[in-house]
């Protein structure tokens, strides 16, 4: 089974499992902030923002589906060749993804400062003006904090990595896989629904 | 606090190793780096429909220093000024072959592949292309990238109408690798 069909599958799960299960909190939430590129020589830091729902599933683990938009700033490179001398710039691409991360730690968002650790896979594509998209399974690891004003709205701060796979077939000197990689620095607004303290 | 902090380093350190097993340390280490490959200028005062050009990656100490390394061809664009010394409008395009040269359009378009086609210059004009506006004339993406791993290869300018006059120069090949940064 192919990452992108394991995505989909473990969407089925979650949406399948999760109401009957400890979705008795659950929340939805949105994010934005600082998207970075990492050893890209053609792209800079750009955006990134986007939308997930938090299903617990235990007082310590919850699943979030999540889409997330992804945009590089454009790529430079300075020409100081053949008659150029001067940067040039390439529009640096975007992401989108469709995913679901799985969070270990303090999951429930009541009142009060919680922590944990995030693992994730998704499908995402990577395009850019000119050239063919990119469409492939992807991974993500990271880290959130989170404070909760009250039992049902909470500021959260996550720095998160994707990990976006890929080879090249038409290369014949080697088959190895290559990735993209980008940090994201996200504040982010939640707001639960359910059972309270 | 600091055995948190162990503890912590610890786990991190575990979940790159085990994303290393899963993907591949290469996937993981990988990069992107911009390569440049200068190409000689077209000057092409004829009557005939035909300019060509060699260009040998085996020459650039660039791409022979990451060619064993490199996962992926990510992005080709170019930059040039095209001159267009003519009366009428000048319109073409670029097509590129493997290691033999050939020498008739009816070979080329059998046997290349077009990477540039669009690009138009007005009478006694001169056009600058940079590299992200070169992206709107690029054809054939994957045909093209096979082409230039075989290194060595030929470029061809085909004028839509003879008798043509232009100049091309300061043509600079701009190529994203993915491989060791």
């Amino acid at each position: 089974m192919n990452l992108r069909n394991a995505v989909v599958l473990l969407l089925f799960v979650v949406l399948v499992v999760a109401p009957q299960a400890d979705a008795y909190r659950f929340s939805v939430g949105a994010f934005g902030g600082l998207n970075i590129p990492v050893a890209q020589e053609d792209a800079e830091s750009g955006t990134a923002y986007g939308i997930k729902a938090r299903l617990p599933l235990t007082g310590f683990i919850a699943v979030e589906p999540n889409y997330t938009y992804l945009k590089n700033g454009d790529g430079e490179v300075l020409v100081d060749v053949n008659g150029w001398d001067e940067t040039m710039t390439n529009e640096g691409g975007t992401f989108n993804s469709f995913g679901v991360d799985l969070l270990i730690g303090s999951v429930l968002g009541y009142q009060g400062f919680g922590a944990y650790g995030i693992v994730g896979l998704s499908t995402a594509k990577f395009e850019r003006n000119g050239l063919p998209s990119n469409s492939n399974g992807s991974y993500w690891l990271g880290l959130g904090f989170e404070y909760a004003f009250n039992d049902q709205i909470s500021l959260e701060m996550r720095g998160k990595a994707i990990i976006f796979p890929y080879d090249d077939s038409t290369n014949p000197f080697s088959s190895d896989k290559g990735s993209r990689k980008n940090g994201l620095l996200t504040v982010g607004v939640n707001y639960y629904f359910g059972f309270t303290q | 606090m600091t055995k948190r902090f162990v503890l912590f380093t610890l786990k991190s350190a575990l979940a790159v190793l085990a994303l290393m097993v899963i993907m591949g340390a290469n996937c993981v280490t990988s990069g992107n780096v911009v390569i440049i490959e200068e190409i000689e200028d077209f000057v092409a005062q004829t009557s005939s429909t035909l300019t060509t050009e060699n260009v040998n990656l085996t020459e650039n100490e660039d791409w022979q220093d990451q060619k064993e390394d490199i996962n992926s061809i990510d992005d080709i664009g170019f930059a040039c000024r095209i001159t267009n010394n003519a009366a009428a409008t000048a319109a073409g395009q670029l097509w590129i072959s493997k290691a033999k040269q050939q020498t008739t359009i009816e070979a080329i378009k059998t046997n290349g592949v077009l990477v540039l086609d669009g690009i138009t210059v007005e009478p006694g004009q001169t056009r600058e292309i940079k590299w992200g506006e070169s992206h709107d004339f690029i054809k054939n993406f994957d045909a093209t990238k096979e082409v230039i791993f075989a290194e060595n290869f030929w470029v061809y300018f085909i004028a839509s109408e003879v008798p043509f006059n232009i100049t091309v120069e300061d043509i600079v090949l701009i190529m994203s690798i993915n491989g060791k940064p």
